[in-house]
């Protein structure tokens, strides 16, 4: 099978350019190099420690996000006159997206300069499985806490994980959890942690996730210094059975039991095979990977290891195989075009309304982009998440791809240098100014027809200014680039 | 939970047994006849593609103007619009029943002067448009439409409703299947439209695919003029591609045709799309797509089916004000396409139908809301549409073990009537065997 699929590329160099692009957003060549002396192991192993374990990052540095005391807020609001009320909120609602934005493009920067690429790449995995929305939530500060929780916790312990995803103040809001009352819960957030976050459909039944909206009564938000508070006086502590365990249960002991099943572990095996590998992974795999993950007690590195160590991982089934999403496309594009300082600058300009729920000035190119790609970062369009593959491969989308190449390429920074045939393969220079771009956008197997008609492009365009952005926005729209 | 996008997560979800486990990724837009494999050892061959010769942009014919719904292909064109989260039914139509200010006393508030219709019901007080609609005997009001053993789940829920399959073991949508069924050669690739970046499943077929379009005209991209043009266009034609580089090829192409197709379309002579002036009041989401709908159905594109989305319906928390909110939003929209489409040779052609997931719960929650529920109603409108109340009125005094209202319509029903009435297919084909139609298109 592996002739079918073979590049006139090394298969190392190919395999190893795949683990990049999976693990993380691409290897600029000497890293690629770095990897290939150390070999394929070795370099998982170095990947996922610096991901559980690497010390935190600070580049780019985060916008300022308020926290304002939202009770004292509400009760100002409360005090004007309904013209006065009105501009506050306008304004604040202002405030909120000019927020929003900010945050918005410095996860992408940060995706771009990471050092921990592996780290940046289970964030966004667990954003898309925790996904929570700016457009509900209207706290940029939320958000980006509920990112960082995501951050710290992303390769270690999975119950834990879910603890603490549970009562931040994003998914309070979010899922409802925050005015969630004694005698007539509402089942919003017990049914999705079941059906999303720990065990998927078919593995609890219509009664469970009734008896645990009981539980999770109670549950609510201060306003005032926007975190988890408990009111006790709200919370039914009655009987109740939840998958079999009967008790007085409280919230916490809910997620303990959901986490600890076994259907917990196929599930969580499964999100992430389909998120690093590929989207149809047989039953034998997930059992195999289920078991590593209960084996090691439940945390996520040893099984983010065995994926990316795993055969099918390596070989042909997984090649290929997933498209790109937007913003690991534009995070690839501003780490090798050099746009990470501008990137807000970069994108589709003069789009306004609501983009993604989300709504869009005629000044904010980046963020139209992303919108008209369907990735609003920290704003999916529902609880489930985004999509994969086919989702992202829309004709309106295309359009839109397409619109970004040319205006990332337009601002790329000293494009000529990215042809340069010297130092852009490990071992030997490229074989074309157009293979040397493609190996320093993440693809030194891109398949030769695809090099083909970029050389052609070349030969026949020049090689002036506008001919080498020409070649640069058609090389970011490659098949080759566009999946990962 | 807020605004829901048209489908959902293709691919997550639990591993086995998955809805989603045997879904044939449709990528191809008015059918380039290749199924890509969603996740296995596909390749594709193409070496004879060439973008000039497409054969999906050889047809030119505007969409026919027809007043005859007799006709056995009714060349109507039908607007969908998914109010994705779960639309709650029972506020949107209120029943006649001393119960519902029982199981709701807070939700009722909100309804407190509603528009009667017939049968002791009564529209949403925010409906105007669609009472207005109801009064030129124009609005099908369709109570009690679900199906038999409701998923509360919103997936699996949306799952159904869009495949049609409650076994979940369908990949392909009922409108996809309409697309697959008609032969795809020289069809135009825009006889099924989402507005908006996403393709519902429901328009996605194991053959073929609706397009997907952002605002009405194609702007021009000079990526894709001159040789970088013919780069892309060889790009898009790379034989041997295999997995998703079949997909980013296949979509390339894709864009390719829809493109073209736009653009036949405004040369043909027809107001450029995307030069209607906005519907008044157009705020929110809603709006903005039925805007842009209209116009291209007045520039006479030969869609047939176009999809629309409105999310924010899932009102768990907080409910008054939100659902308020959702149900002017609608009104105004839907009242806001037919204005567009006064005075078009078109209007009489149009039939607009809202559907959800599920509705919710009778009785109303601690948190001012209401939770997942079952049966609901449902509107067809437009000048084919025979007005008037079907499917009963909802029966509070008879609901199922989760306290949801039991479904008297089978959704299929409602679907299989467009299908003949409508789009002139088989319903049998499209939408499955057995589906009496509901009696709305007369």
């Amino acid at each position: 099978m592996m002739t079918e699929m073979s590049t006139s590329t090394d298969p190392k160099i190919a395999e190893m350019a795949h683990l990049f692009r999976r693990a993380g957003f691409g290897a600029a060549p000497d890293q690629l190099d770095q990897a290939l002396s150390a070999g394929y192991e070795a370099t998982v192993e170095r990947l996922v420690q610096a991901a559980a374990s690497g010390p935190a990052e600070s580049e780019p540095a985060l916008p300022p996000l308020e926290r304002p005391d939202y009770a004292a807020e509400n009760a100002r609001l409360r005090g004007l006159s309904e013209q006065e009320r009105r501009q506050a909120v306008q304004e604040r609602q202002k405030k909120e997206r000019e927020e929003y934005q900010a945050l918005h493009t410095w996860w992408l920067q940060r995706m771009s300069v990471t050092a921990v690429p592996l780290r940046e790449r289970m964030t966004l995995i667990w954003h898309d499985h925790f996904a929570t929305g700016f457009q509900k939530v209207k706290s940029a500060a939320f958000m980006y806490d509920q990112n960082e929780l995501l951050r710290k916790k992303g390769m270690g312990s999975f119950p834990e994980m879910v603890q603490a995803a549970a009562k931040d103040p994003a998914m309070l809001i979010w899922l409802d959890s925050n005015s969630n009352r004694k005698g007539a819960p509402n089942e919003n957030f017990a049914r999705e942690l079941m059906e999303l976050f720990t065990l998927g459909i078919g593995n609890y039944t219509e009664d469970d996730v009734r008896q645990a909206a009981r539980a999770f009564t109670g549950w609510t938000l201060n306003l005032q210094r926007g975190a988890f508070a408990f009111n006790a006086g709200q919370h039914d502590g009655d009987y109740k059975t939840v998958l079999g365990k009967s008790g007085n249960l409280s919230g916490e002991e809910v997620i303990d039991w959901v986490t600890t099943r076994p259907a917990s572990s196929t599930f969580v095996a499964a999100k992430l095979f389909r998120q690093l590998a590929h989207t149809e992974p047989s039953t034998e795999t997930l059992a195999g990977l289920a078991r590593v993950y209960e084996s090691g007690n439940r945390v996520i590195a040893p099984l983010v290891r065995e994926i990316l160590l795993s055969s099918e991982f390596r070989g042909d089934a997984s090649r290929r195989s997933l498209v790109r999403q937007p913003a690991d496309w534009v995070a690839v594009s501003a780490r090798v075009l050099g746009l990470a300082a501008n990137l807000d600058q970069v994108g589709i300009k003069g789009v306004k309304g609501k983009a993604a729920g989300v709504k869009v000035a005629g000044n904010q190119p980046l963020l139209a982009a992303m919108a008209g790609m369907g990735q609003t970062l920290f704003n999916p369009p529902n609880v489930g998440g985004w999509g994969q593959n086919s989702y992202w491969l829309t004709t309106a989308a295309a359009q839109v791809r397409l619109q970004t190449s040319q205006a990332l390429a337009l601002a790329a920074d000293h494009p000529e240098s990215l042809l340069e045939v010297k130092g852009a393969m490990p071992g030997s220079d490229a074989s074309s100014p157009s293979a040397a771009l493609l190996a320093r956008l993440g693809a030194p197997d891109a398949r030769a027809e695809t090099v083909a008609a970029l050389e052609a492009y070349r030969k026949s365009a020049g090689s002036s200014s506008e001919a080498v952005r020409g070649l640069v926005a058609l090389a970011l729209i490659t098949p080759d680039v566009q999946v990962g | 939970m807020q605004p829901y996008s048209n489908s959902p997560p293709e691919t997550s979800g639990p591993p086995l047994p998955s809805r989603r486990k045997v879904l044939k990724v449709a990528g191809a837009v008015g059918g380039a006849g290749l199924a890509l494999g969603a996740g296995g050892f596909t390749v594709s061959r193409l070496l004879d593609w060439r973008h000039d010769e497409d054969p999906r942009i050889s047809e030119r014919q505007p969409l026919p103007v027809t007043t005859s719904p007799d006709a056995k292909d009714g060349g109507m064109v039908l607007v969908a619009v998914f109010l994705q989260g779960g639309n709650d039914g029972l506020n949107t139509v209120i029943p006649p029943d001393g119960k519902y200010k029982d199981f709701r006393p807070e939700l009722s508030k909100e309804t407190a002067n509603p528009l009667p219709i017939d049968n002791g019901l009564a529209l949403h007080p925010k409906l105007t448009r669609l009472k207005a609609l109801y009064d030129e005997k124009r609005l099908a009001v369709v109570e009690n439409v679900g199906y038999d053993k409701p998923n509360l789940s919103h997936f699996a829920s949306t799952d159904i409703w869009m495949t049609c399959d409650p076994q979940g073991t369908t990949g392909s949508g009922w409108v996809g299947r309409w697309l697959d069924a008609v032969d795809w050669k020289g069809h135009d690739p825009l006889r099924a439209l989402a507005v908006g970046f996403q393709v519902p499943r429901y328009m996605r077929g194991d053959k073929t695919s609706a397009a997907a379009v952002q605002g009405t005209s194609p702007s021009a991209i000079p990526l894709l003029e001159g040789p970088s043009g013919q780069a892309y266009s060889a790009l898009a034609g790379i034989p041997d591609a295999y997995h998703q580089l079949s997909g980013v090829q296949g979509n390339a192409r894709d864009l390719l045709a829809v493109r073209s197709s736009l653009a036949q379309h405004q040369t043909n002579g027809a107001p450029a799309a995307g030069g209607a002036a906005a519907t008044p009041g157009a705020a929110g989401q809603l709006g903005p797509q039925l805007t842009d709908i209209a116009a291209l159905i007045k520039a006479g594109l030969p869609t047939r089916v176009y999809g629309a989305v409105l999310g924010g319906f899932d009102t768990h928390a907080r409910e008054e004000g939100t659902h308020a909110d959702l149900m002017s939003e609608v009104d105004t929209a839907i009242g806001g396409l037919f204005d567009s489409l006064k005075g078009s040779p078109y209007a009489d052609q149009v039939v607009v139908m809202t559907f959800s997931e599920f509705g919710r719960r009778a009785a109303e929650n601690g948190s001012g809301g209401s939770d997942h529920g079952a049966g609901s109603v449902l509107f067809v409108a437009g000048t084919p549409v025979k007005g008037g109340i079907y499917g009963g009125t909802p029966d509070l005094k008879n609901l199922d073990s989760n306290g949801d209202i039991k479904a008297a319509v089978d959704f299929r029903q409602v679907y299989a009537e467009v299908t003949e009435k409508a789009l002139g297919a088989d319903a049998n084909e499209v939408v499955g065997k057995g589906f009496a139609p509901v009696g709305f298109m007369g």
